[in-house]
């Protein structure tokens, strides 16, 4: 006869998962990409607080694992402590799986003996990766490769790795919900710590490429913004290395939107705006603002972007021609006018 | 599409003559505004029953619920928007968790903003105090209102109608608050909403609980990131959820309320597993496992077995081969006596899955006659 807790872990929504949480020691990011059969992974599921670590807490979930986990991290415990102390309080621990990395990139994970097959995890330094009900050990073996063969952004790392993951069979049940979470410390944002990227897909048929389709357009806009707040921080802090990492990945991003034949105006508007505003990456800058014009070309707000970087690229006739024909869309706009007086008068 | 770069704190020349346009209040739909001012609608309250702080909030900008909604319970809820400063947030959960109350937080952060005029916040605190303010340089039509326990703020909106239809709506409004808050957005957007469309939601509930502190972070957290009807999808979230976690989360609180000698308030939190079955077996409800989670929480907590039965048969009808699914009806069966169904479906389930333990000790305790 099984006992009531036994019956509910098995039967109750429980939550065939898989994740990696991981740390980035160049930018202090820490990070939770999740997918999953069950309704709303990210609410349950992903945890995490720059400076602190980041955890995932699946299988028979016990949620509390999430900001008791943060406690015990918060309190200096390492990764591999805040686990057992979690797991020796906990009656259940033979359905739970558990993957933590801590702010100095120690990891741990744990798979419950009750855990539904196949269940397991791998770690290495900076990195747990772990699932349950899943097609077989390929899965986590495939996102481990994935997580340490992409380059750039962890986001971008994360999001490889779940696809490697369902490439390799995935989730024995299927697909419904996914999440992506990264913190990262700052002291001017301190919005950053608990939410630099933080993407919810909650019941979709393809969760992880709605995540990544959603992602891109976060990419666009927030964190292109964010790059340029980090490098200007770095700048400011002695850190051009670090600083050139930001304004490097600014323009991975731009190449991610021209490399893709399906992005949207708004997308790559805001992208070259960004870029013709800091004064960077503007030749592909250009390339951007000519798309997403020739996409919306009676977009003012577009033909302001591109002629903001005709300007910035020194072409200062063919910023005016240009700005002058979203004027001739929208007579009366004050900024457009005070823009072509501005690129006459050849102020920044 | 957003220009961020003009909110930066160490802009460019340009960034300031911008900016300064922004500030003259110079109208027009140039890109200058369309970044810095973000249209958007949202409802912040505080139920003195349950403790809950909850928020609602729609608007025509990418992923919302990433910016506007904070809320941390026994603390506070905010929302912090039109030029949105995210970290109002954090600051402001901060102040409120320091003692201060709603109105007084309002009145710390406009102490150290240099552009107070283009912001729009609504702060609850965890006594029920409200406070909220729409500066004069949020775009028109902007404003907001206070009632007893929740404050309505919106900018970049069709007229006032909407704040009002919005407040009216909660006022009103019956049942839990994660509810009352939806009705709230689509009553808001029945009056005509953001002017410049939709784009995204949220609705964000937190709920003190020393036993699973996971609530008091996130008990309700739904996010419609991008999508062209994004109310109606987290309507369509609410209900799913509603089953999935949400039967199980009253069931919770009831068993908390009874402990405390709260008898009427553990009553409540029963009778809205009752209503929640209700309505999913009323509207034909398609999501099996939204059913399944409802059913599996009722018979394991012996309570409304006769709709929880049609819900798990209505489940099972749309999955026919889910183990998970046949378990539940199975169990089902079970708790209302009809042991023979119940190692028929069982046994059902365990040629679908022979290797499974789990349920072969199932059949075995149905035969047996236990509980479990």
């Amino acid at each position: 006869m099984l006992s009531v807790a036994a019956i509910a872990a098995c039967a109750s929504p429980a939550w065939c998962t898989f994740s990696i949480v991981a740390y980035d020691s160049v930018t202090q990011e820490l990070g939770v990409a999740v997918q999953s059969r069950a309704f709303s992974v990210g609410m349950a599921v992903p945890w995490a607080e720059a400076g602190v670590g980041a955890i995932a807490t699946q299988a028979s979930t016990n949620e509390s694992f999430g900001p008791m986990g943060l406690v015990l991290l918060r309190s200096g415990k390492p990764a591999p402590e805040a686990m057992r102390t979690l797991l020796a309080a906990d009656s259940g621990s033979a359905h739970r799986q558990l993957g933590i990395v801590d702010a100095r990139g120690r990891s741990a994970n744990f798979t419950g003996k009750l855990c539904s097959d196949w269940a397991g995890g791998l770690t290495g330094p900076g990195y747990a990766i772990q699932g349950n009900i899943l097609a077989g050990e390929a899965v986590v073996q495939g996102m481990r490769r994935a997580f340490l063969e992409t380059q750039g952004e962890l986001a971008e790392r994360l999001l490889a790795a779940l696809v490697a993951g369902q490439a390799a069979g995935g989730d024995r049940r299927g697909m419904e919900s996914a999440a992506l979470v990264v913190v990262r410390p700052s002291d001017t944002y301190p919005e950053y710590r608990t939410r630099y990227v933080d993407l919810r897909v909650e019941d979709h048929k393809d969760p992880i490429n709605e995540l990544i389709r959603v992602y891109r357009i976060l990419e666009g806009q927030r964190l292109a913004e964010a790059h340029i707040r980090y490098a200007e921080a770095y700048d400011k802090a002695g850190r051009a290395d670090l600083a050139r990492v930001e304004r490097d990945r600014l323009a991975e991003s731009l190449a991610h939107a021209l490399a893709r034949k399906d992005v949207d105006a708004s997308t790559l508007n805001g992208l070259a705006w960004i870029c013709a505003t800091n004064s960077v990456h503007l030749a592909e800058a250009l390339q951007a603002a000519e798309r997403a014009s020739a996409l919306e070309p009676k977009s003012t707000e577009i033909l302001d972007t591109l002629a903001e970087v005709h300007y910035r690229s020194g072409n200062v006739a063919k910023a005016i021609e240009v700005e002058s024909r979203a004027l001739s869309y929208s007579p009366n706009d004050q900024y457009l006018k005070d823009q072509i007086n501005r690129f006459k008068s050849g102020n920044k | 599409m957003g220009h961020p770069c003009l909110r930066r704190k160490t802009g460019s020349s340009i960034a300031m003559i911008l900016a300064a346009l922004v500030w003259l209040g110079v109208s027009g739909a140039s890109p200058a505004f369309a970044a810095s001012d973000r249209g958007t609608f949202s409802i912040v309250a505080y139920d003195s029953v349950t403790q809950e702080l909850g928020i609602a909030v729609q608007s025509k900008y990418f992923s919302v619920g990433t910016d506007v909604p904070w809320a941390e319970a026994g603390v506070g809820a905010v929302a912090t928007q039109a030029r949105v400063d995210p970290s109002f947030g954090l600051k402001a959960l901060g102040l409120l968790r320091a003692g201060l109350r709603a109105a007084d937080v309002l009145r710390a952060l406009a102490a150290t903003d240099s552009v107070w005029d283009s912001r729009q916040l609504g702060i609850v605190d965890a006594r029920g105090g409200v406070a909220n303010w729409t500066g004069s340089k949020c775009l028109d039509w902007a404003g907001g209102e206070a009632g007893a326990d929740f404050v309505c703020q919106g900018n970049i909106l069709a007229g006032p109608a909407v704040v009002s239809g919005m407040a009216k709506a909660y006022r009103e409004g019956k049942g839990e608050m994660a509810e009352r808050l939806l009705a709230a957005l689509d009553a808001a957007q029945a009056a005509g909403g953001d002017k410049r469309g939709m784009q995204s939601a949220a609705l964000l509930v937190v709920r003190p609980s020393a036993a699973r502190p996971q609530f008091t972070q996130r008990y309700i957290d739904l996010r419609v990131e991008d999508h062209k009807t994004p109310i109606k999808e987290l309507a369509r979230l609410l209900q799913i959820q509603e089953g999935f976690h949400g039967a199980d989360n009253h069931f919770f609180y009831a068993e908390g309320y009874e402990a405390a000698g709260r008898a009427d308030l553990a009553t409540r939190e029963r009778e809205r597993v009752a209503e929640i079955l209700r309505r999913a077996l009323a509207r034909g409800e398609r999501d099996a496992s939204m059913l399944n989670g409802l059913a599996w929480a009722c018979a394991t907590h012996d309570l409304y077995l006769g709709d929880a039965l049609k819900a798990a048969e209505r489940a099972a009808s749309l999955e026919p081969r889910n183990v998970d699914i046949l378990d539940t009806l199975a169990e089902l069966y079970f708790r209302q006596g009809n042991h023979a169904k119940a190692i028929e479906v069982e046994s059902r389930a365990a040629t679908i899955d022979p290797k499974s333990q789990y349920l072969k000790d199932q059949i075995e305790r149905f035969r047996k006659g236990g509980r479990g």
